[in-house]
């Protein structure tokens, strides 16, 4: 029991790190809209009304204060070690991020970067074959990380790439990159 | 007689089709654990621009009741919700499915996901043009109170955190305020960037929050091998449910949809909380409430009746006011407006052909749910066994495909990738989705009718608290800050 004690205060202390930490984000973000809203021109169209800098100002004033409650209540729940209990276990391994997880995010994010920075230069249908076989082969479950699910996985990017092309450009008249297949297409 | 114009506006092979094809998609991405069907909507939307508002309508309404209905499928066979609005369900469909009745469990479901629904649009039919004719009368005072009623809500209802649902909501207020302002065009946060002067657009916005965000989820999470989990077999003859239970059920089934029809109005929150509040209505209500999480009819009656009846009920405010009752209807506002179509009291003056032919939509689309969900079942349960990781990297192809069709510029691919990253940190830091969204989407209405308000008063602005309903939406606004304060405060006190 007071093992299991331990292990809920060591949680709790963590969500109150990382309520600090987003509260501490809220304060600075709202700080800098503040600062950025002295450069919104303000133009009277009205007498009676306001200008557009009102509004910013009123969403970085809230942020501020949300900022600095959330800070506040989460050093307040210092106190509440019991409530929290159900709280922190049903997410208890939320903050660790392992390795395995962080390098599959990255692999995720630079795929989407890298399509959008090359899909006017390679065009759709070779970024989409690219995007897809990454994603499937990053995140399969490693038990279907073997070469034959490899071969499926690059067929499936191949298959999907072009009827997704043909269904687009062909029957909902949309306009996709063609890119390096200019003229093949 | 303006019904049944409705009902001819739509009766015929195009529009059934695209029904069909709408409800099947909806009822797969309703299935599969992880898709849900906003994100059915925010891919399809892109394939209703070349098609007629009444068209689109046809095949977004499908999506929307498939989604939400599709959920039961993976709730009772695989005993894992395939959307929140299915919650509920697992808890008392799973068991009876384990007890050897799983067609059973899903005849239950079905039936009751269509009379709930069904229910809800007789409601959305009555109570729409009702409402609209008052909201008609409304001036900027009372939209800027309708607004601000709308953001308090979400933000306090949703979460556990109303700290975080509120800074959740500023936040998407923040991100819809670049670009250019409202009235004067004023540039806001753009520096320098020609780009963003048009601001964010909502689509690319959502598809980010909404798809994107669930691939990084899932890229963090990992995604277990489900290949070996069991999928029950099951037979499906008739809807399994007896004149008996019926009759028992009556009230728990009035219940219910009530409670997703008022649910569905409230703003901000849908299906997803709907089925757990009847669920736990039903259980303290009943004569036997030891007997729910066994295997009772009354847990899925409660609901799935309750999800489907919030689809009738969310539809009044964005038809009536043009504020979006959930996520979903937040994504068919955005479909209106891309139609040409301005959703609110003036729809019904000047398009209310189209506002019948809408519901005549909701309406048909139920009986076509039903009929796709009662005979495909065994192919939607086939789709249950393809892998998750496949499904969402070809998804995320459609998403990108849906943000760059909108207006063919690859910068709004930038930015369901940006949207993706935000709506990743919202999730993972509790924060949740529904309140920033409704903040993006709100915040235009809420700052223009502020400004206009403050113009037409000669700067009073106690304006807004002499009009009475503008005073009565912004006292119950103010009311509920002040509860959940309070409430809060006394939690902490008696700890």
């Amino acid at each position: 029991m007071a093992f299991l004690r331990k292990d809920n205060t060591e949680e709790m202390t963590k969500t109150k790190r990382k309520d600090v930490i987003t509260g501490i984000i809220l304060t600075v973000f709202g700080i800098l809209i503040r600062i950025f809203s002295i450069n919104i021109k303000v133009i009277k169209t009205s007498t009676y009304s306001v200008g557009s800098n009102v509004f910013p100002i009123i969403c970085a004033d809230l942020l501020i204060l949300l900022g600095i409650l959330l800070i506040v209540t989460s050093y307040k729940k210092k106190d509440a070690k019991v409530v929290n209990q159900s709280e922190t276990e049903e997410h208890p391994e939320q903050n660790k991020l392992s390795k395995n997880a962080l390098s599959r995010l990255l692999i995720t994010t630079v795929t989407l970067i890298l399509f959008t920075a090359l899909l006017d230069k390679l065009g759709f249908i070779i970024c989409a074959i690219l995007l897809q076989f990454v994603l499937m082969a990053t995140l399969a479950p490693e038990t279907k990380k073997t070469k034959k699910d490899m071969i499926k996985y690059l067929i499936i990017s191949v298959c999907a790439s072009f009827i997704i092309y043909i269904l687009f450009v062909k029957f909902f008249k949309l306009m996709l990159p063609n890119g390096l297949l200019k003229g093949v297409l | 007689m303006q019904m049944l114009n409705g009902f001819a506006s739509i009766m015929n092979l195009p529009c059934i089709l695209l029904m069909f094809v709408g409800t099947a998609i909806g009822i797969v991405f309703g299935a599969i654990p992880g898709l849900t069907g906003t994100m059915a909507i925010s891919l399809c939307l892109s394939m209703t621009f070349g098609m007629t508002p009444i068209q689109a309508f046809c095949m977004l309404s499908g999506l929307y009741i498939g989604g939400i209905s599709g959920g039961l499928i993976s709730a009772i066979l695989l005993k894992i919700p395939g959307t929140p609005s299915s919650i509920a369900t697992t808890f008392d469909g799973a068991p009876m499915a384990e007890k050897g009745q799983p067609g059973k469990a899903l005849g239950i479901g079905l039936i009751y996901s269509f009379l709930g629904g069904l229910l809800s649009i007789f409601v959305l039919m009555f109570l729409a043009p009702v409402i609209a004719k008052i909201a008609i009368k409304f001036g900027p005072q009372e939209y800027f109170a309708v607004g601000v009623f709308s953001l308090t809500m979400i933000s306090v209802m949703v979460g556990k955190n109303p700290i975080k649902g509120i800074a959740s909501c500023v936040l998407g207020m923040f991100f819809s305020m670049v670009g250019s302002a409202p009235i004067d065009n004023a540039l806001r946060f753009t520096f320098g960037w020609h780009i963003l002067n048009s601001g964010f657009a909502l689509l690319p916005c959502m598809i980010g929050l909404f798809a994107v965000s669930e691939l990084l989820l899932a890229a963090e999470e990992g995604i277990k091998d489900i290949g070996s989990a069991e999928v029950k077999s099951y037979s499906l003859h008739g809807f399994g449910i007896t004149a008996q239970e019926f009759k028992d059920n009556f009230v728990n089934f009035i219940r219910s949809a009530l409670i997703g029809i008022g649910i569905g109005i409230l703003p901000g929150i849908g299906g997803g909380t709907a089925n757990v509040v009847a669920y736990s209505v039903a259980q303290a209500q009943s004569k036997h409430p030891e007997k729910f999480g066994t295997g009772i009819p009354d847990g899925i009656i409660a609901s799935e009746t309750s999800n489907n009846a919030s689809v009738g009920g969310a539809m009044v405010p964005l038809l009536t006011l043009g504020i979006p009752g959930d996520t979903v209807t937040a994504l068919l506002l955005a479909a209106m407006i891309m139609h040409g179509l301005n959703p609110g009291p003036l729809l019904f003056v000047k398009n209310s052909a189209l506002v019948y032919s809408i519901f005549a939509i909701f309406f048909v689309t139920h009986f076509v749910m039903l009929f796709i969900q009662y005979f495909g079942m065994k192919e939607f349960v086939k789709i249950l066994r393809v892998p998750r990781h496949i499904l969402l990297s070809v998804v995320i192809l459609l998403c990108i495909v849906g943000a760059y069709g909108n207006n063919n510029r690859i910068s709004d691919i930038g930015c369901i990738i940006f949207f993706g990253f935000i709506g990743y940190l919202l999730i993972k830091y509790e924060f949740g989705l529904s309140p920033f969204i409704l903040g993006f989407i709100l915040c235009s209405t809420v700052e223009t009718n502020f400004r206009n308000g403050l113009s037409y008063s000669m700067g009073d602005g106690t304006s807004f608290f002499t009009h009475p309903i503008s005073a009565a939406f912004l006292a119950v606004a103010i009311f509920t800050v002040a509860w959940t304060v309070i409430k809060n405060i006394r939690k902490k006190r008696i700890i």
